[in-house]
């Protein structure tokens, strides 16, 4: 039984600058154990992003966050953690992976030595162990030739190596979870596939939790084990990949999932659409978010705030209306 | 347009204000006729008669004050219309032709920008002799290249942006898109930095005065009323300060006209406070809403 | 059935001369057709030539060789003569929506401006129309681009393309800045237009099971060259090209029992640049079946099973080269 790398309870993230006040994550929790791959799926404005990276103090510049709950990696609590004690945590208990590979590595510096100075610094390896663990870091990514490749610079390189390079980046401190950050939607559909199949090989062998925040439905099929879908800053639906995208109970899910055409899914059907947009989180209702575009809601779906209720050992709906219906069924 | 008017220092740019009201409407107002002398009433003081005085002539202070704003303005108004049509029109047209046309103009324009403007005018005035339209047109060829250098700057940058090629699928002619899509981008640009020119113009003109080389006696003008009062000035020195002192005033109100308009642009000390405020609402508005747009 | 096909290119070449005077075949002698009110995709990676090849049939990219014919007409001929009228004719949506338009203009004058360059009798009666065309209230007129959504702006880029009721609408990737949900809504429209107005639509993307959904015809490009194509059932039943396996193999399905079991071909490597174009095949260095004579001889496109053409020297009619099974 493994046990629960990194756990997120209750987190409430507001972000504020002048005008504006935005709660973009409003009550989240999930777990994420060794050697499991967690997908957080949603579009703009779920608030996966900012659940992800605003405990490690990702956010950028300028915007002022109050995040309350608490987010523990190895038994540590990030929250109320100060700056340099973040800092420390974050370059060794995690590693990132975002969206453009080019964000991570200076483009006036060869590879080879960007990834040797991570090693060196978060493991306290010599100059000439720190060589040694970039190049085999290189190795393990898939990178052909990667004697060759140290010296390379950044521009010297196409998309996917450069995300295969951002992910060897990110394991070079030996994190106990790798968050990946959209880190295939840049990419070709070729490249894209060899990417998902390298982090699927990486967990394997390494035993790492990987945290994979997309809004790739079909990556999240190729890679992950466990789902959590996000909708609003809310948590709508959790559970094995499996449960989750064969048998969605969320009416979110249920519409996100029907409006992704499925290549294999047999030739020419209609893309079913959710109407409407995702609403505008300066300004909330209370009850659900959803409540507006879902086919199913009901007038005490405007007025309470639907909790999220536990099905079976992990799985979770955050809708009486669809659990009620599925009572009644069975 | 209103919009940009608000927060502007009115008490800074009255000045300019002033300027442009007494220019326009100076000749209604004047009690005397700036060139009449009156050997009567010689280097007098501030009365009731003569509101600021009279000069070493007789002529009323306040009246030749008055027209020689008048003067400036109309001079200055000359010079920079012309400078700016030029510009706009020789930096646009190589902007938007490019290739060797835009490198040759570029080159030129770097060749008249690299002189100092007054040292080209003082210049071409010597080729053309003195006098008040061989000073406007020398001014004019001094100052038309930072416009177009400005002009062709903006073209060539919007030029490239997708929507213009958005409008050619449409079928919009280039005069169309260049009047519809890139003029208004050029101009806002150019209106900001010709307010505060404005101001170096008007000293470029009394300098040129000053130096005997612009505006020709009997017309009032101030740096030539500087010079004028030199002589004066120990025992008279109002003939020096007035002048002086509208000049100054007038040119630092231009200038701060100028900043003021180039608040919505440009960040300056006070201003960055503002630009940081909304730099990071945008910032909170994005990461809530998940910039997740793929590239692809 | 001798109708004019509404997009005919034939061996289409655009090289760009990059300064090292090595030249970048981008489009490297494209030949396609596409049939008057067909949904025709090209599918294809970074540097195959979609993009390039979908500028060059409207008019915004110059071609060095080769023909684009329009409704049977020469385009460059065509738009130099009247581009008012090519323009009545073919439209383009591009990529990227927010960029598109003019960020000062609100919708109403966006929407206004093809309008008025064609003198329209009644521009605002025709900009209602558009609205409902595209399902957006009245409320968007006056609103800045910057204040819409990214699904807002795409329906209004379509709209404004729409203006001049086109025959032929081009689309470069208008879906890949979209939300995944919004997605759906967009290819709805989409369908819902060509079914409304009798559309011909061209639309570049990547994503395949979009294309799979709504194309009638396809076109796969790999480095230049047309690779494969064909009706689209009977291309995603049977893909023959290897590359086209390749491609369809690396979507993935949202159904993880599917997407579990099934084996995947992974290609090697990345796709090469432009500027070194292989010898041969230019698929050999990635090919998983590449056999030895493939990167010396440089195949043909010719008939294959599922009755479009595909370029592989391992196929023809009868045969149909199988990645997997080896």
């Amino acid at each position: 039984m493994s046990e629960t790398v990194y756990a997120i309870n209750d987190l409430v993230i507001d972000l504020y600058a002048p005008t504006v006040s935005i709660r973009a994550v409003d009550g989240v929790s999930f777990h994420a154990k060794a050697g499991e791959t967690v997908a957080i799926v949603g579009e703009s404005g779920s608030g996966k992003t900012v659940t992800t990276l605003a405990p490690l103090g990702l956010l950028p510049e300028g915007v002022r966050v109050d995040l309350r709950g608490s987010a523990r990696v190895d038994g540590q609590e990030l929250i109320d953690m100060n700056a340099r004690a973040l800092s420390r945590v974050r370059g060794t208990a995690f590693g990132v992976v975002f969206q453009d590979p080019m964000s991570a590595l200076n483009p006036m510096l060869k590879v080879g030595p960007q990834l040797a100075e991570q090693a060196r610094r978060h493991r306290g390896l010599s100059a000439k162990d720190a060589r040694a663990a970039a190049i085999s870091l290189l190795a393990r990514t898939g990178i052909p030739d990667p004697e060759d490749r140290y010296n390379r610079y950044p521009h010297e390189m196409s998309g996917g190596m450069l995300q295969r390079v951002m992910i060897a980046l990110a394991l070079a401190p030996q994190p106990k979870v790798l968050i990946a950050d959209e880190p295939t939607t840049a990419l070709d559909a070729t490249v894209q596939a060899q990417i998902l199949e390298l982090l699927r090989d990486i967990q394997r062998r390494e035993q790492i939790t990987i945290i994979l925040i997309t809004h790739d439905i079909g990556a999240v099929a190729a890679a992950a084990d466990r789902v959590v879908v996000l909708y609003a800053g809310r948590v709508c639906e959790e559970g094995s990949v499996k449960q989750v995208l064969t048998e969605p109970i969320h009416p979110y899910t249920q519409g996100l999932l029907a409006s992704v055409p499925d290549f294999r899914a047999g030739a020419r059907r209609a893309a079913s659409e959710i109407p409407g947009l995702p609403p505008d989180q300066s300004r909330l209702a209370p009850g659900c978010r959803f409540a507006e575009r879902c086919p199913k809601a009901e007038e005490s779906c405007r007025v309470r705030r639907p909790d999220l209720e536990t099905l079976s050992e992990g799985r979770k709906v955050a809708c009486p209306v669809s659990l009620r219906e599925r009572k009644g069924h069975v | 347009m209103l919009r940009k008017f608000s927060g502007l220092p009115w008490t800074a740019i009255a000045p300019v204000l002033i300027f442009i009201f007494l220019a326009v409407f100076g000749s209604w107002i004047v009690p005397y006729d700036p060139g009449a002398q009156d050997y009567s009433a010689l280097l007098q003081g501030p009365s009731s008669v003569h509101w600021l005085g009279t000069d070493y002539l007789g002529r009323d202070l306040f009246s030749r004050l008055v027209t020689g704003a008048r003067v400036s303005l109309v001079a200055m108004a000359i010079v920079l219309s012309t400078a700016l049509l030029i510009g706009v029109v020789i930096g646009s047209f190589a902007g938007y032709v490019g290739g060797v046309v835009e490198q040759v103009m570029i080159s030129i324009i770097d060749i008249i920008l690299a002189l100092p403007s007054l040292v080209i005018a003082l210049a071409l005035i010597g080729i053309m002799g003195t006098g008040y339209w061989s000073m406007i047109a020398a001014l004019t060829f001094a100052w038309w290249a930072n416009y177009a250098r400005m002009s062709r700057a903006v073209v060539a940058t919007e030029l490239q942006q997708p929507y213009i090629e958005a409008a050619r699928v449409m079928g919009a002619s280039h005069l169309w898109i260049y009047v519809r899509h890139i003029l208004p981008h050029v101009l806002s640009l150019v209106v900001v930095y010709a307010s505060a020119d404005a101001g170096a113009l008007v000293l470029s003109i009394a300098t040129l005065s000053f130096l005997g080389l612009g505006v020709q006696p009997p017309m009032p003008e101030w740096g030539q009323m500087l010079v004028d009062g030199m002589s004066y000035i120990e025992e008279y020195p109002l003939l020096v300060i007035l002048p002086g002192l509208a000049l100054t005033l007038v040119v630092v109100s231009f200038n701060l006209l100028g900043e003021a308009f180039a608040l919505n642009k440009v960040p300056r000390p006070i201003a960055r406070r503002l630009w940081r405020r909304r730099r990071a609402e945008r910032a909170a508005e994005e990461v809530a809403r998940d910039k997740s747009e793929g590239r692809a | 059935m001798s109708e004019v096909s509404a997009i005919e290119v034939r061996d289409l070449k655009v090289h760009f001369s990059s300064g090292s005077g090595s030249a970048v075949r981008a489009v490297d002698g494209v030949t396609l057709s596409v049939a008057a009110g067909a949904f025709h995709g090209i599918i294809g990676e970074s540097g195959c030539g979609k993009t390039t090849l979908a500028r060059s049939i409207i008019g915004l990219q110059a071609t060095t060789s080769g023909s684009v014919r329009v409704v049977g007409r020469e385009r460059e001929e065509w738009q130099k003569a009247d581009r008012l009228d090519f323009a009545r004719t073919v439209q383009f949506v591009f990529q990227d929506p927010l960029g598109s338009m003019s960020r000062r203009q609100t919708v109403r004058q966006t929407l206004e401006e093809p309008l008025l360059i064609h003198r329209h009798k009644n521009p605002e009666r025709r900009i209602e129309e558009l609205l409902r065309l595209v399902s957006l209230p009245a409320t968007v007129l006056d609103r800045l681009p910057r204040s819409l959504s990214g699904g807002q702006r795409q329906r209004v880029a379509i709209a404004r393309a729409l203006a001049l009721e086109p025959k032929i609408l081009i689309c470069d990737e208008p879906l890949s800045a979209l939300d995944v949900s919004i997605r759906a809504q967009i290819v709805n429209l989409f369908r819902r237009l060509q079914s409304e107005l009798g559309l011909t639509i061209v639309m570049v993307a990547h994503d395949l099971a979009i294309i799979r959904e709504i194309c009638t015809t396809v076109t796969v490009m790999y480095l230049g060259q047309v690779v494969e194509e064909g009706s689209a059932d009977a291309l995603f039943a049977n893909p023959t090209h290897p590359y086209t396996q390749a491609l369809l193999s690396a979507a993935p399905s949202a159904d993880p029992r599917i997407e579990e079991g099934r084996q995947r071909i992974l290609l090697a490597g990345d796709p090469p640049s432009p500027l070194s174009i292989p010898s041969g095949c230019r698929f050999h260095t990635r090919c998983p079946i590449a056999e030895p004579r493939c990167s010396t001889e440089a195949p043909d496109l010719r008939q294959v099973g599922h009755g479009g053409s595909a370029r592989c020297l391992l196929a023809d009619t009868r045969h149909r080269p199988e990645v997997l099974a080896q």
